[in-house]
This record gives structure tokens, sequence and C-alpha cells, in this order.
């Protein structure tokens, strides 16, 4: 965990480094408390970061305590509540990367929208469980995140039925692991894509 | 050393590629250019719009299983200023319907 000196620290020469190449830096935030969620976002306007993206649909801390992880992209007062303190609270645009284990993706996408997010990202990771069977044995924590190549086709679904029905700015991300995965994705409406696995 | 930097650089070099073969001059142009960005989709009937959302129809031309070339030929039709539209059905489509 980082000191609240060594955050600063690395924060300020992320946005020197972003700005010396002239590119905009994106901060992400995973937060437990609104407290916390507008806190960090006004911690990351300050230090001049572009726009924030607020992680609502990380798979790992569903079994964490508070409003963490994909629960808040799977309970619609809660998503709407923490994008709406944030972009209350920071004048930079906000993104809310949703979690792709929900019922309906158009809704939460139109409800991210109204409640003051400039883009949506589309999607997180799936939640999962692998299970070593000779150890008998959880393979990662639980839940794991599971993404990879398998989730294209998924992902740019969304992409496609969000572009089409809600109108908002799309960040695509999900099983992106070449050039093709990427014209997809634009071809599909995101304006935007996203890389973990794959570099 | 930012991790992934020849990942991207190499991702960046395909589809710099494919918009100059395929005569793409923004990439703005090519947000959005598959589904429904001149109304095709959204008059389709509902039957024909679960084909295109399955793959079993193509994405251009609506009225056969999706070829790559059908696709492509589409995507290389041009406006006035040099960008690209799907306007029209592809020419695989109009030689399929004569």
């Amino acid at each position: 965990m980082l000191s609240e000196e060594e955050w600063a620290k690395g924060a300020d020469e992320a946005v020197s480094l972003a700005k010396s190449h002239g590119v905009l830096m994106i901060g992400s935030i995973c937060a437990s408390t609104l407290e916390t969620w507008k806190g960090m976002a006004q911690r990351m306007q300050e230090k001049g970061v572009g726009m924030i993206e607020l992680n609502l649909g990380n798979p790992h801390y569903t079994a964490a305590p508070g409003l963490i992880g994909a629960r808040i992209s799977q309970a619609e007062d809660l998503l709407g509540e923490v994008i709406q303190t944030v972009t209350e609270a920071v004048t930079i645009p906000v993104i809310a990367k949703l979690s792709p284990q929900v019922s309906n993706i158009v809704h939460l996408a139109e409800l991210a929208k109204r409640s003051g997010a400039s883009a949506v990202t589309l999607s997180h990771r799936f939640q999962g469980l692998l299970i070593d069977v000779e150890k008998k044995e959880p393979l990662g924590s639980i839940p794991f995140g599971y993404g990879g190549p398998w989730m294209l086709p998924i992902a740019i679904g969304y992409v496609a039925k969000v572009s089409q029905e809600v109108g908002i700015p799309i960040c695509g991300s999900g099983g992106i692991f070449g050039g093709k995965d990427v014209l997809q994705f634009l071809m599909a409406g995101a304006t935007t894509i996203q890389i973990t696995t794959a570099s | 050393m930012i991790q992934g930097t020849d990942l991207i650089r190499s991702m960046l070099k395909d589809i710099g590629d494919f918009c100059r073969i395929k005569g793409v001059r923004r990439i703005g142009d090519l947000v959005g250019s598959t589904l429904g960005k001149k109304g095709y989709y959204d008059r389709l009937p509902e039957t024909a719009r679960m084909g295109v959302r399955n793959g079993l129809i193509c994405r251009t031309c609506f009225q056969k299983p999706c070829i790559e070339a059908c696709f492509f030929d589409a995507i290389q039709k041009k406006v006035g200023d040099g960008s690209v539209e799907i306007s029209e059905p592809c020419t695989a489509a109009v030689s399929a319907s004569r």
C-alpha cells in the first residue's frame, strides 16, 4: 500500500511525464466510501489529472466491505450515488467503468450519463472461479477477475449496443490483443480503448 | 520503459496499415462505422437485427452471411471530403440481389 507521500510523488511524476509528451493523463479511482471516492477525485484534479475513471466494476472486491467493486455496477442506487458525488466534486470529465455482469448494460450506461458521467468504459472483467483439482484449492483469489481474448465479442457487443442506444462516448475494453481487435471496437462505436492483460 | 510499448507500437502499425490500404484518412471515420451509422440497422425488422447481432447476416448489406470482402468493400466508399461512410448496400450485396 502506498503512503500518501509516495502517491503524491508518483502522481506528480506521472502527470509531468504525460504533459511532456502532450498526452492526457486519466486517473483511475477505486475507493470504498463516498467520502474517499470524492476525496481521491479531488486530489487527482489538484494534481493536474485531465480526466478521472471511476472503477465501478472491479471483480476482485466483491468480498470486501464498503462501497467498492462490481457490487456498485450491480446496484443502480449505488452507481448513481457514486457517480453523482464525484461529478459534483470535480470539474474535469468523469468516466464510469462498468462491470459486464449486469442485467442491462444499456440501462446502466443511461444511468451513468444521467448521473453526470461524461463517458463510460465497457467493460471490466468478469468474476469467476477456477479450481486446482489436485490441490483441491481455488486458483487465485475469490472471486477472481477473468478476462482475455474470449471476452472480445461480449465487450464489442456491449459497445455497439450502448453506442446506438445511449449516445455517450465509450472507451472499449476487454479482450484486446492486436490491432484488428482495436479496429473492431472503433467500428462498434468506441472512441478510445484500454489494454491491460496483453501489455 | 513503459510496459507494453512494443505491443502498442505494433497495434498502431496494424491500424495504420489498415487505414492506408482501405483509404481511411481519419481514425474517427471508423468510429461507429459498422452498425447503424446511417440508420440501416434501425430500419431492419427485429429478426434481422438479431441476425446481425449474432453475426449471421452481413453488417453492411444485411442480406446474407457476412464475408470479409463484402464488409471491406463498403468501408472503402468515400464521400466528398475523402472520409468514408456506409451509406449504400455494398457491391457484393447489389450483385447478390440482382
